[in-house]
């Protein structure tokens, strides 16, 4: 039965969330769980976006866990830049994704 | 039993007659008399005493435990009478007691024989089963989707750790002996996908000895996943 929640972050700067029972020891719990900055521990299932497409984005904000707009901005900035990249090559190559891919596929 | 008075009887054969109802009346006396000390329950009592048949065994105890064995105590000396079914025709046997070998009690292994994993004449506990290095030390089934939960589990707290998606922190309730002595099994199911996936511990990091960090991943694109089934299984050594 869960009953508390440890939101904490980690050294690459994500934030994970420890569920737990209060009939847990809390001490135990932390050693074994938490390998990072305690943010916040609070009684029940803490409250996260619905989503979990940019669970990566997550942080504590406002008291609450949402997504982060700058760290989802430098994950789309990231993707824009992958696909920009892309594109680049295959217009070298001048061919589509999906010629490459059928290509790579045999 | 003592032997009833009114079964005592003086004739006068100068004078008397003997009739066919003296006869029956003495006759139906003696007749329930012996009845009465036949009775399986109230019986005679075979205690050596008058009219209670000889001494058969006065120390005899007898034990009948689940297990399907019956213990009998008794003197060296005596013979214990065995009773048999119908698969051996309902014979009743006997054995002297200083005949019967004797049974060694029965001896629990200990966690350093189950750990030692030699003995063929120990028995095995409940309580120790799992230290023979062939146990599973501690096993998981747990959901990955929304609010990750353990759904059932052996030695693994109900503690978890949603560190992103698919990756968790599962803890163990008796820690390991060490750090990365043990091993650890996983499966995974996708529930309502068909795409499979597959179980690995995160890379990077080491088997702590009281916790454990499992990832899942699509078996096509190799991206970490949120899956409704994870199971993991481990074996290795317990202080």
């Amino acid at each position: 039965m869960i009953t508390k929640t440890i939101i904490w972050r980690r050294p690459d700067g994500g934030i994970s969330i420890t569920y737990y029972d209060d009939s847990d020891d809390y001490d135990q719990i932390v050693a074994k769980h938490v390998s990072g900055d305690i943010l916040k521990v609070e009684d029940g299932v803490s409250k996260v976006p619905h989503s979990r497409e940019h669970r990566d984005c997550w942080d504590l904000s406002n008291d609450k866990v949402e997504v982060d707009p700058d760290k989802l901005q430098a994950k789309l900035d990231k993707i824009s830049q992958d696909e920009f990249k892309k594109q680049a090559i295959l217009s070298k190559l001048k061919l589509s994704e999906s010629e490459l891919k059928d290509l790579i596929n045999g | 039993m003592a032997f009833p008075s009114d079964l005592v009887r003086t004739k006068n054969w100068g004078t008397e007659v003997l009739t066919d109802s003296d006869l029956e009346g003495q006759f139906d006396l003696i007749i329930n008399w012996v009845m009465a000390a036949l009775n399986a329950t109230t019986g005679h009592a075979h205690d050596g005493t008058s009219n209670q048949g000889p001494l058969l065994s006065s120390s005899a105890v007898t034990t009948t435990f689940g297990n399907g064995f019956t213990t009998v105590s008794a003197a060296s000396g005596d013979y214990v009478l065995i009773a048999t079914d119908v698969s051996d025709s309902n014979k009743t046997k006997k054995a002297l007691v200083s005949d019967i070998v004797t049974l060694a009690a029965p001896t629990a292994a200990a966690q350093s024989d189950q750990e030692t994993a030699t003995s063929t004449t120990l028995m095995v506990t409940p309580g120790r089963q799992q230290f023979h290095p062939s146990a599973v030390k501690a096993w998981a089934n747990f959901n990955g989707t929304g609010t990750p939960a353990v759904t059932s589990s052996y030695n693994i707290d109900s503690s978890i750790t949603d560190n992103g998606t698919g990756d968790w922190t599962l803890s163990i309730t008796t820690d390991f002996s060490a750090t990365n002595a043990y091993a650890i099994t996983g499966c995974c199911i996708n529930s309502g996908a068909s795409t499979p996936c597959f179980v690995t511990i995160k890379n990077g990091t080491t088997l702590a000895a009281g916790s454990v960090n499992v990832q899942v991943w699509r078996s096509d694109t190799a991206a970490l996943q949120d899956v409704t089934t994870i199971c993991v299984a481990m074996y290795g050594d317990q202080p």
